[in-house]
């Protein structure tokens, strides 16, 4: 591991145990409770489908692009 | 042996191609911010989230205040409710001098948080934001508690995971700063509002994922910029006070000092805009006259690749001029196009059809792929982004788009109404489409005149017709005047009322 990674694992490890202010107290024995690594999983999770989703909008715009060229040279003009 | 005529001939031949090449300048803009929009679909896969770590640094937030108690209760409540660490994080407010109720408000709010809530008052005030910033940051550097300083504006609402998304960035140490999607949050707003709003979704979610992909970020937003201590000691402690765009200058020396900058389009935070056009004025005036600075600050770093940064890339540059000079664009476009019509009418209209075809397919992608970037503002603002061009604009788009359709409209206007569409008339509507591109800043500014002379209702008249895009072109070639002649940089605080709200 490099020296940067060592520094990104030791900022990680500065990361306390917490919860959502207010989630703490509403824990109860046999809850699930989400890790900070949990959560930060699922956050990475979504916010790693919405760049996927911003692409697959990209790729569908440009078709729509592409249809409206044809249909200006078939009918429109 | 070429005889003197050939000679001219073949001037004159030149010139028309020079014009037709100054015509076609006017599609750069455009064709730049396409091509600004297709790297947004690269950042699905180049992109800073696979550095990043669940990081929960001590956070010092630094929020500037003046006069600001009618927002300031709120905005605290809502800064200690953050979803984050409660003990890793502390709000400073630095009270500029105020002569409202900020420092009993700051103060009561200390005594409800205490060891979270500081009051700091400068009695001197009305110095600007960066003076105002620099007595708050050199006191919390002064002492060691501090990771992470937050810099934002006093009426910005934070989603409550927004910070702790921007954070997770600066487990890469070699992040320096950290800036989020700032979006307008007036409820209920209006026209303007909704313009800004979807504005915002061009130059913050679109364009700063794009400059993500080019690792050269232009700004980061002076509401939201999240940075490390290491870097704030790198870039000397504190602010730039010599222009008006500090946080663009910070984002700079971030870079400069050999930090990555990065954008967290799904960090999300509000911010209350102007709702009236003179109030907008005064904030983008500011804004633009600060963009004047940071280009001639930084002469040095364009177009020039650099190791270090990514602030001098060919592409990074075009995109920068592209918008910094692009009234210029516009007005040298139509003048060439004017210029061909009286030398030559065929081209010229041949020149023309082709510059808004292209303009037409750059509008129909970036228009549509925005309001699919932010569904939210899509839902509330299409019109505005339909109309952000301005109806004369769209309306040529139209027609070059499909002549067809105006033909038949006009000879069902003629059989209709019995008038037969004349040489002349034609000549004029052709005339004032060519000069459009330059003609439509003048229209939009109109809105603000109607404002000032006081008849506000026939703003959005103007705004609509002119355009939003063009009344902000128009903004920055009053800037290129204001610096011009050295004006005066007196800081206007843009007036906040509280009417942002988080969404349901």
């Amino acid at each position: 591991m490099g020296q940067d990674g060592e520094d990104r694992e030791g900022r990680a490890a500065e990361v306390t145990a917490h919860q959502p202010n207010g989630v703490d107290d509403a824990v109860g024995a046999g809850d699930i409770v989400e890790t900070a690594q949990d959560r930060h999983d699922r956050e990475l999770r979504e916010s790693l489908r919405e760049e996927r989703r911003l692409l697959r909008w990209e790729v569908l715009c440009l078709v729509l692009v592409v249809m409206f060229v044809v249909v200006r040279q078939l009918w429109l003009t | 042996m070429t005889s003197f005529g050939e000679v001219l001939d073949l001037l004159a031949t030149l010139g028309l191609w020079v014009l037709v090449a100054l015509v076609l300048v006017g599609a750069v803009p455009l064709l730049a911010a396409t091509y600004q929009f297709l790297l947004i679909g690269v950042h699905a896969r180049k992109n800073h989230y696979p550095q990043t770590a669940p990081y929960e640094p001590r956070v010092a937030i630094l929020v500037p205040a003046w006069n600001e108690a009618a927002v300031l209760e709120a905005s605290i409540d809502r800064l200690v409710g953050l979803d984050y660490p409660a003990d890793r994080l502390r709000v400073y407010v630095v009270d500029d001098a105020s002569t409202d109720a900020t420092p009993d408000v700051v103060q009561a709010k200390g005594r409800e948080y205490p060891g979270q809530v500081v009051h700091l008052r400068r009695e001197k005030g009305g110095e600007g934001k960066a003076h105002t910033l620099n007595h708050g940051l050199g006191i919390i550097l002064g002492d060691d508690w501090m990771q992470a300083l937050l810099i934002m504006d006093a009426d910005v609402i934070y989603e409550p995971d927004s910070l702790r998304k921007m954070t997770r960035h600066l487990a890469d140490p070699e992040v320096g700063a950290v800036t989020a999607y700032i979006k307008e949050g007036s409820q209920p707003g209006n026209y303007l509002q909704r313009f800004v709003a979807y504005e915002y979704v061009t130059a913050q979610a679109a364009a700063r994922r794009s400059q993500n992909v080019l690792g050269a970020l232009a700004c980061l937003a002076g509401g939201a910029q999240l940075h490390s201590r290491a870097n704030l000691e790198a870039i000397g402690g504190r602010i730039d006070t010599t222009s008006l765009a500090e946080d663009t200058f910070t984002t700079f020396n971030t870079q400069l000092a050999g930090n990555k900058v990065v954008f967290d389009g799904n960090a999300t935070v509000w911010a209350e805009e102007p709702d009236g056009i003179v109030g907008l004025w005064k904030q983008r005036l500011r804004w633009a006259r600060g963009n004047v600075q940071v280009t001639l600050r930084y002469k040095h770093l364009w177009f020039r690749p650099h190791s270090g940064h990514n602030l001098g890339s060919f592409t990074f540059g075009v995109f920068w001029f592209c918008l910094f000079l692009l009234p210029i664009f516009m007005m040298v476009s139509s003048a060439a196009l004017l210029t061909l019509y009286f030398a030559d009418f065929e081209r010229a209209w041949a020149v023309f059809q082709h510059l808004w075809i292209i303009n037409a397919l750059s509008y129909l992608f970036i228009t549509t792929f925005a309001l699919a970037i932010d569904p939210t503002t899509a839902r509330r603002a299409w019109r505005e982004a339909i109309a952000f061009p301005g109806v004369v604009s769209l309306l040529v788009i139209l027609y070059t788009c499909a002549p067809v359709v105006f033909s038949w409209l006009a000879s069902l206007w003629s059989a209709t109404t019995g008038l037969a569409w004349g040489e002349t008339s034609t000549h004029v509507v052709m005339l004032i489409a060519y000069s459009w591109l330059a003609l439509c800043m003048p229209v939009a500014w109109l809105g603000k005149k109607a404002e000032e002379k006081g008849k506000r209702w026939l703003s959005p008249f103007f705004v609509y017709l002119g355009g939003y895009g063009p009344l902000l072109c128009a903004v920055t070639f009053t800037s290129y005047v204001y610096e011009f002649r050295g004006a005066e940089m007196s800081w206007d605080k843009t007036e906040k009322t509280g009417k942002v709200a988080l969404p349901r």
